[in-house]
């Protein structure tokens, strides 16, 4: 039956720390002498261990420098500091080179920066000067001035197209003051309604179209120098009830010459239907703009300019 | 629970690098102070006792550790892993310079082994020497055994943990390299080297 073995090879160490050869027992010394060739090789080795420990022991550790320490610990501080801090490091590291020849990088970014926000800006007025924007643009203007003049025209009395000229110049210049004030402008509109279909002279002073009715009506024909006279909103008004009780009876013509009572009802219906009102601020909004255009001295549309046709307007005087 | 003073001091390995994970300053400073000296000593060893060689290598494991300590697993021991990667490093460095030191250590061997015959009495600082040369014609795999083993007197097992071998491997690299040196440096007298009796009792 083959022996079973107690010990590996390895395990030689053990026994070389602990026992000479001569303690081996009989068993041990066997195994030992299946790996080693005898007495000596195993005495050289055990003496071999025996004197390395000790020597280690003997010699006296080195000693790391302290820049060693302190580089890792700032290794590690680098580690965790955030990135942000990191980016904006290397951005002021980026923007601040050391070396003078270092500039060339922000500087060739901030050309290219620049160069590229000139060619955007060149390129968007370029744009904006395109002939085919130009001619749309152009063309919305003139559609809104259609609009303004698709409005009942006073083609028929000339008389009358002057006063509803100047009424419309005066009539959103007052609109937009009394804008701010709209709920009593309505009142009085409302109030002015009521008045105009029976007695002029006795509707409110606080509207306008109260102290235009309070005007006695004006005969004869100097309305129309009177208008043309006429600078500011409040003598256009003044004059409104006496050209539109002459409208009112005068022939009818191919236009429409609106009254003052039209106008009113215009109002008072317009305070019932949103509707109304709405196109009726549009237009006034619209005919200041007429206004901005007339000071601007555009002539924008025919009827305005045979009114400011002196020749005409004597002609039209000479017929009253 | 909070960590004051000392209390560093007395937590474990593992503890402190989860601290470290974390980004505690002190607790890789207290893993350092810990280690710094152990593993300068076995850098020292391992590479031709070269002092700057040993803090550069030092330095670098270390820098290792502060970049990337998600790299250490947890589930083995921190003593254990920071020597593997301890001697990677030596292994790397080996590749690179063991020509060269071949070469070195020839010409000096030369010279060592004349003035060792030469001697009379075997001093232990000539031992020593001696001993260093042997060991650096070693296999790099079996000098970093004896040296873990003997050296940083590191158990049977955590050296296997750290080759990532059996401990029957470790055993074995031990037994055949205390074999081999024994037959190089046999011009030393073992019986003027240790004297009769004195047992040490070594760890398993």
């Amino acid at each position: 039956m083959e022996r079973r073995e107690r010990y590996d090879p390895e395990d030689i160490e053990s026994l070389l720390s602990e026992r000479s050869f001569d303690e081996l027992l009989d068993e041990e010394r066997d195994f030992v002498l299946r790996h080693l060739s005898g007495r000596e090789e195993y005495e050289q080795m055990r003496a071999l261990l025996h004197y390395v420990r000790p020597d280690e022991g003997m010699r006296a550790p080195i000693e790391a420098d302290d820049r060693v320490r302190s580089n890792v610990m700032a290794v590690f501080r680098a580690q965790q500091r955030p990135q942000w801090q990191i980016w904006l490091n290397s951005l002021a590291a980026w923007l601040k080179p050391e070396a003078p020849s270092g500039f060339y990088r922000p500087a060739l970014a901030f050309g290219t920066v620049a160069l590229l926000i000139v060619a955007g800006v060149f390129a968007v007025r370029q744009f904006s000067r395109n002939p085919e924007n130009a001619t749309l643009a152009e063309v919305h203007d003139v559609k809104s001035l259609a609009k303004e003049e698709s409005q009942p025209p006073a083609t028929g009395d000339t008389n009358g197209t002057e006063r509803n000229e100047r009424a419309a110049v005066a009539e959103p210049q007052a609109a937009l003051e009394s804008e701010s004030t709209g709920a009593v402008r309505e009142e009085n509109v409302v109030r002015t309604d009521a008045v105009a279909d029976f007695d002029l002279d006795q509707s409110s002073s606080s509207s306008s179209a109260g102290e235009a009715a309070k005007l006695p009506p004006v005969p004869g024909a100097p309305a129309v120098e009177d208008l043309a006279a006429a600078q500011d909103e409040d003598m256009v008004t003044k004059f409104t009830p006496a050209t539109t009780t002459t409208s009112s009876t005068a022939a009818p013509s191919t236009g429409h010459v609106v009254t003052m009572n039209e106008l009113a009802k215009n109002e008072s219906r317009a305070n019932v239907s949103d509707v109304v009102v709405s196109s009726g601020s549009k237009r006034k909004r619209s005919t200041t703009k007429e206004i901005a255009d007339e000071k601007a001295g555009l002539d924008i549309t025919v009827s305005r300019s045979m009114a400011q046709d002196p020749a005409l307007l004597g002609l039209i005087s000479s017929g009253w | 629970m909070a960590l004051f003073g000392t209390e560093y001091g007395k937590l474990g390995d593992e503890r402190l690098m989860e601290l470290v994970v974390r980004g505690d300053e002190r607790a890789f400073a207290a893993l350092y102070d810990r280690y710094h000296r152990r593993l300068l000593n076995y850098f020292h060893r391992m590479l031709w006792n070269d002092r700057e060689k040993a803090q550069d290598f030092l330095q670098d494991l270390f820098t290792k550790l502060a970049s990337r300590p998600q790299s250490y697993d947890p589930t083995r021991s921190f003593q254990t892993w920071l020597f593997s990667v301890a001697n990677n490093m030596c292994k790397n460095a080996y590749r690179h310079e063991v020509v060269v030191r071949e070469a070195a250590v020839h010409f000096k061997n030369g010279v060592d082994r004349e003035e060792a015959t030469h001697g009379v009495e075997v001093d232990r600082e000539h031992f020593r020497d001696r001993l260093d040369e042997e060991l650096d014609k070693l296999d790099p795999d079996h000098k970093a055994t004896f040296v873990m083993r003997f050296h940083e007197d590191m158990p049977i097992k955590e050296i296997a943990l750290a080759f990532g071998c059996s401990e029957g491997t470790v055993k074995s690299r031990i037994f055949y390299t205390l074999k081999k040196l024994a037959e190089r440096m046999k011009e030393f007298n073992p019986n003027a080297l240790i004297p009769h009796g004195t047992a040490r009792a070594i760890r398993p």
